[in-house]
């Protein structure tokens, strides 16, 4: 006989009571609401969470009249990121552009931080200054893509239109495309607890957008030509060489 | 009928001692025989040989608890018939994922103190029963004694099947550190 049978035998000559008390125990039974009222709350978190996001995710992609860019030049909506690279034959990108705008109208002194809002009292008006501002500026020829170039001591790196690479673009940049005399300028915008981005400009006409790529996209990140995708990382981000980048502009 | 006068009727040889424990602890005996050999004739046939052997035991013999009495004859014949049928190979699965799972309780035997007596093995499983509380008891016993299936046992106690698992793991493991450390050898 195994051991286990041996102690399974002797498991017959345990004391009664103990017996008794596994025939009598009744364990405390769980509340039987609380499950329900778990999921209720799930749902309602749910809801309460989605619900805001929603409409904040609709509210950016249909402009209100509230929004300043929008109730100006209502936005088209679908335009993709092959579209708006395919346009441009230069592109200059990164927050240099809005920091060198709004340290130009603040203060004067000369670039310095990667920090485009430090001096100005909101962020709304500082890229609504900026935005305009360069818009304005580069279609009457007054500032001109290579006027940006020099700035290669940017935290935001970026190409330029003759493919100097000056580094990585993050999150709250601008970003200008030129193309012969149309100018293309997007702004990406953090909003305090979520990342979207709007793409505020095309010769006056403004587009908006929440996407990653907006962002790093335009710049450079061409990984993904055909349509917008979901966000993608700065950490998945692989520059193109600066010949893949123009032969995908070319195309 | 009380346990005091069935006995009453055993101690007088009045035949009608084993209808009247039918009447009484029937059911009780049958649910057990059924949850250890799966199989309703097999079942009828163990609770008969038990009226028989309890009618041949009492008296002599006079159980403080005439059920348990009872309970613990069809509980050995059925792990009997059982063992039979194991080696002929032929059902008793849960019997089978009992006897696996208390294997994990048995200590290794290279203690050269270690014994094998009956009643030393009795004495510390009920002193291991005493420190269990009791829903863990309770699963145990229900597990081992009664051979309750684990989704019987997770009904009884109101918890999942999983939780009821672990736990019976938790105690087969003090199971067999107390039999280690009495130096029992099974």
């Amino acid at each position: 006989m195994k051991s286990s049978q041996r102690l399974l035998l002797a498991m017959g000559e345990i004391a009664a009571h103990h017996i008794e008390d596994a025939d009598t125990y009744v364990a405390p039974h769980r509340n039987r609401w609380i499950k329900p009222l778990v999921a209720a709350a799930c749902v309602g978190i749910t809801l309460i969470t989605a619900i805001p996001l929603v409409a904040h995710h609709r509210a950016i992609l249909s402009p209100t009249e509230n929004d300043f860019l929008s109730a100006q030049h209502p936005a088209p909506q679908n335009i993709t990121l092959t579209e708006l690279i395919a346009r441009s034959d230069a592109i200059l990108c990164g927050d240099i552009i809005a920091e060198h705008r709004v340290q130009s109208r603040t203060s004067k002194t000369p670039f310095t931080t990667a920090d485009p809002l430090m001096n100005v009292p909101d962020m709304d008006t500082a890229y609504e200054h900026t935005v305009t501002l360069l818009v304005e500026d580069v279609l009457k020829g007054d500032v001109a893509v290579g006027d940006y170039l020099d700035i290669s001591n940017a935290a935001h790196d970026t190409y330029d239109k003759d493919g100097r690479f000056l580094g990585v673009v993050f999150l709250g940049d601008a970003a200008l495309m030129k193309n012969g005399d149309r100018v293309l300028v997007f702004l990406t915008k953090p909003f305090p607890d979520t990342y979207e981005y709007r793409l505020v400009g095309e010769s006056g006409k403004w587009f908006l957008g929440d996407d990653h790529q907006y962002h790093c996209g335009v710049c450079f990140d061409t990984r993904f030509p055909h349509s917008f995708t979901p966000r993608i990382g700065l950490e998945e981000y692989t520059p193109l060489s600066i010949d893949e980048l123009r032969t995908f502009i070319q195309e | 009928m009380d346990d005091h006068a069935i006995l009453e009727l055993y101690n007088t040889r009045a035949e009608s001692a084993i209808a009247v424990t039918a009447a009484q602890y029937g059911p009780y005996c049958h649910s057990i025989a059924r949850q250890i050999l799966q199989n309703d004739q097999d079942s009828e046939e163990i609770v008969s040989e038990t009226y028989w052997r309890a009618w041949n035991a009492i008296p002599p013999a006079c159980p403080p608890c005439l059920r348990l009495y009872l309970g613990k004859i069809v509980r050995h014949l059925a792990i009997h018939l059982l063992e039979k049928r194991h080696a002929e190979k032929r059902g008793g699965e849960q019997y089978r994922l009992v006897l696996d799972e208390l294997a994990e309780c048995i200590p290794s035997s290279e203690s050269p103190d270690a014994v094998t007596d009956a009643i030393l093995i009795r004495d510390t499983l009920n002193a291991f029963l005493d420190t269990l509380a009791l829903a863990e008891k309770t699963a145990f016993i229900r597990r081992y004694w009664y051979m309750d299936s684990i989704s019987d046992i997770a009904k009884r106690l109101h918890k999942t099947n999983n939780a009821v698992c672990v736990l019976l793991h938790r105690t087969r493991n003090k199971l067999r550190l107390t039999l280690e450390k009495e130096g029992i050898v099974l």
